[in-house]
């Protein structure tokens, strides 16, 4: 999809809510347990958000590795671990607010670069062919790389948590 | 701004407040998990603007989709590494609390 | 025994109600007037075979699910009790038990659902709802024919994958909502199951997925016009078959709920419905499974002789689904060390392997 021209679209507010709101949840929710899930639906929201802008392709991916192998992996390690015995202080709410307010000051600035954008130009749909053959050919280094990461990874993984 | 920016500046807000909120779960949490759960949303925060800016332009939405794709995976590795690490230091410590993990100081 | 209690049975037509006014309030912010719009096709004859609410409602969405998944249960039961030289369901219905179904439904829908005192509610409750939108999620993305489709997806293939990645959270969910040991163990033994058992089933996807060049179902059906994919990429569609098995918790993986060692798995503390619902989603995710292996495997609507194209996928899909009721009896439960193993080893190698026979052999047959 190519950003409508007009109001604000409905469904993008919807989708930005639910995936702020439980960013938030997963953050600062009681029980762990439960911040896991809401961070799990976070990443719906985003996938979502990803298949609504046109990005068929990144949001499938997202849906498969984010939801079901990240999301499963992380809410069974929380639920392995449990719940941790030391209550969180209050004084690093406030450092953590003030920090988070000093990155956003800094990424507003930057936003003022939304100015200079260029402006749109439509091509057509695209193809998950175009984007195989891209993969393949300008980024090929970098695919084997990834592979090599993810398998030392793996391996690396399964010798830690090993007895 | 033009009034047809407004669905991007939406969308990249959406952005910017979720790595804003990672940010805040990095410094402010001493849970390891919570540690992990912030660094998944400002990781996710960052793909999204890919695709935005991608979907505005309306011409590299498979240069953003790949850009995507090598951060999630980048993420699947990043969060298998951790979690066995958090996994290690809960069967060491029996917690997984940030402040207890400090052997290494000099 | 002291437990809080809640009665479900007045509320679960409540819920329907509202769940169906709920689907048809944002079919109509979506789509239009859906309701108006299936009346129209309704009376206008076959063309009601391709709006969206006859997919979703009637044909190959929960009525047709449903009812496979019911005569499922029966036949998968009498071929077990065969096999072990049983007679099997033989009351209800006078003939053969062929009501016995019907019966066990009605028995359990009068049951009360027990919550007890210690579970996490919100989850508890949930995730049998969640597990059976997963499957009917499932079923929603595999063609039955070019038009009769539910949700048609550019990239259906991995997003078949995706939802099914969803089925281990629900299970774990279950599993440490009901706050108890075989619940918990059950739960971690599916979700290892499932997890390792997706990448052989994925990778033996792939190879028709390469002989067709699309990872669209579509595609990969229209590309068999002269030949199923089953004999170029045969180890491949074995390999499926097996991991498809283990997918579903079917008998000789029948490890998460190996009721002679963890009472009934991640379900052991639940009863009436939602219980059902579990045992739905189970079913409803094999049917969706024996789909695709048709439109991968054995060439999906496109038959010899010329039947309505949703006939085909049918009746083929009815003959995969055979295989897996059949298999279940013929077989022990083996370990879940055992199934890891071999999940991990000789799957994942046999899969890779079979990708490559089939690029070998479609080369040789010049597909």
């Amino acid at each position: 999809m190519i950003f409508p021209p007009g109001p604000l679209d409905p469904i993008i507010i919807f989708l930005a809510t639910l995936s702020v709101m439980s960013a938030i949840i997963a953050l600062e929710s009681r029980q762990i347990v439960y911040g896991a899930v809401s961070l799990i639906v976070m990443f719906l929201g985003i996938s979502a958000i990803f298949l609504y802008l046109g990005g068929l392709y990144l949001g499938v991916v997202q849906l498969g590795v984010y939801v079901g192998a990240i999301g499963v992996l992380i809410l069974f390690a929380v639920i392995l671990v449990g719940e941790s015995r030391t209550p969180e202080p209050n004084v690093n709410r406030i450092i953590g607010a003030t920090a988070a307010m000093i990155v956003l000051g800094s990424l507003l600035v930057g936003f003022t670069a939304l100015q200079m954008l260029p402006a749109p130009h439509h091509v057509g749909a695209q193809e998950l062919s175009r984007i195989a053959s891209r993969l393949m050919r300008d980024y090929g280094l970098v695919i084997v790389a990834l592979g090599s990461l993810l398998a030392s990874t793996a391996f690396g993984s399964v010798m830690i948590t090993r007895r | 701004m033009m009034v047809m920016e407004l669905n991007l500046i939406m969308v990249s807000t959406l952005s910017m407040i979720l790595f804003v909120i990672g940010v805040y779960g990095l410094v402010s949490k001493r849970n390891l998990l919570r540690l992990i759960f912030s660094i998944e949303i400002m990781i996710n925060a960052a793909t999204l603007n890919f695709v935005a800016f991608a979907a505005y332009l309306g011409s590299s939405m498979s240069v953003a989709q790949i850009a995507g794709v090598i951060i999630i995976a980048l993420a699947a590795a990043e969060a298998a590494a951790g979690l066995s690490l958090i996994l290690e230091a809960h069967r060491l410590r029996k917690d997984v609390v940030v402040d207890q993990l400090r052997e290494m100081k000099g | 025994m002291d437990a809080q209690t809640k009665d479900v049975r007045d509320s679960v037509s409540f819920w329907l109600i509202i769940s169906l006014v709920v689907i048809l309030i944002i079919g109509w912010v979506v789509e239009g007037d859906v309701l108006i719009d299936f009346l129209v096709d309704l009376v206008s004859g076959p063309q009601v075979l391709t709006n969206p609410l006859f997919l979703s409602i009637v044909f190959p969405g929960l009525l047709y699910v449903s009812i496979v998944a019911a005569v499922a249960i029966y036949v998968e039961r009498k071929i077990a009790a065969k096999i072990q030289i049983r007679i099997g369901p033989q009351y209800a219905g006078r003939v053969e038990g062929i009501l016995q179904v019907v019966a066990d439904g009605i028995k359990m829908a009068a049951k009360e659902f027990v919550i007890p005192r210690t579970v996490d509610v919100t989850f508890f409750v949930a995730a049998p709802i969640l597990s059976l939108t997963v499957g009917m999620l499932s079923i929603t993305v595999v063609p039955f024919s070019p038009t009769t489709v539910i949700f048609p997806f550019p990239v259906n293939l991995l997003l078949f994958f995706a939802i099914v990645s969803f089925f281990p959270l629900t299970a774990l969910l279950a599993g440490w909502a009901s706050n108890n040991k075989f619940s918990l163990i059950g739960a971690a033994r599916a979700l290892f199951q499932q997890a390792s058992y997706e990448i052989p089933m994925l990778i033996s996807a792939l190879a028709p997925a390469l002989l067709a060049g699309s990872l669209r179902i579509e595609d990969i059906v229209m590309a068999q016009k002269d030949m199923p994919f089953l004999f170029p990429a045969i180890l491949s569609a074995i390999i499926f078959l097996a991991a498809a098995l283990a997918e579903t918790e079917k008998h000789p993986f029948e490890i998460p709920e190996a009721d002679s060692e963890i009472v009934a798995g991640w379900m052991t503390e639940y009863s009436s419905m939602p219980y059902t619902l579990f045992m739905l989603a189970v079913y409803v995710k094999m049917i969706s499974l024996s789909t695709l292996f048709t439109d991968l495997f054995l060439s999906g609507w496109l038959g010899p002789i010329s039947l309505p194209p949703e006939a085909w996928t049918v009746v083929k899909s009815w003959i995969v689904l055979l295989i897996f009721l059949t298999v279940r009896a013929l077989f022990p439960r083996i370990r879940i060390d055992q199934m890891l193993k071999m999940g991990w080893g000789s799957m994942l190698l046999l899969s890779v392997a079979g990708l490559f026979l089939a690029i070998a052999l479609g080369m040789v047959v010049g597909l």
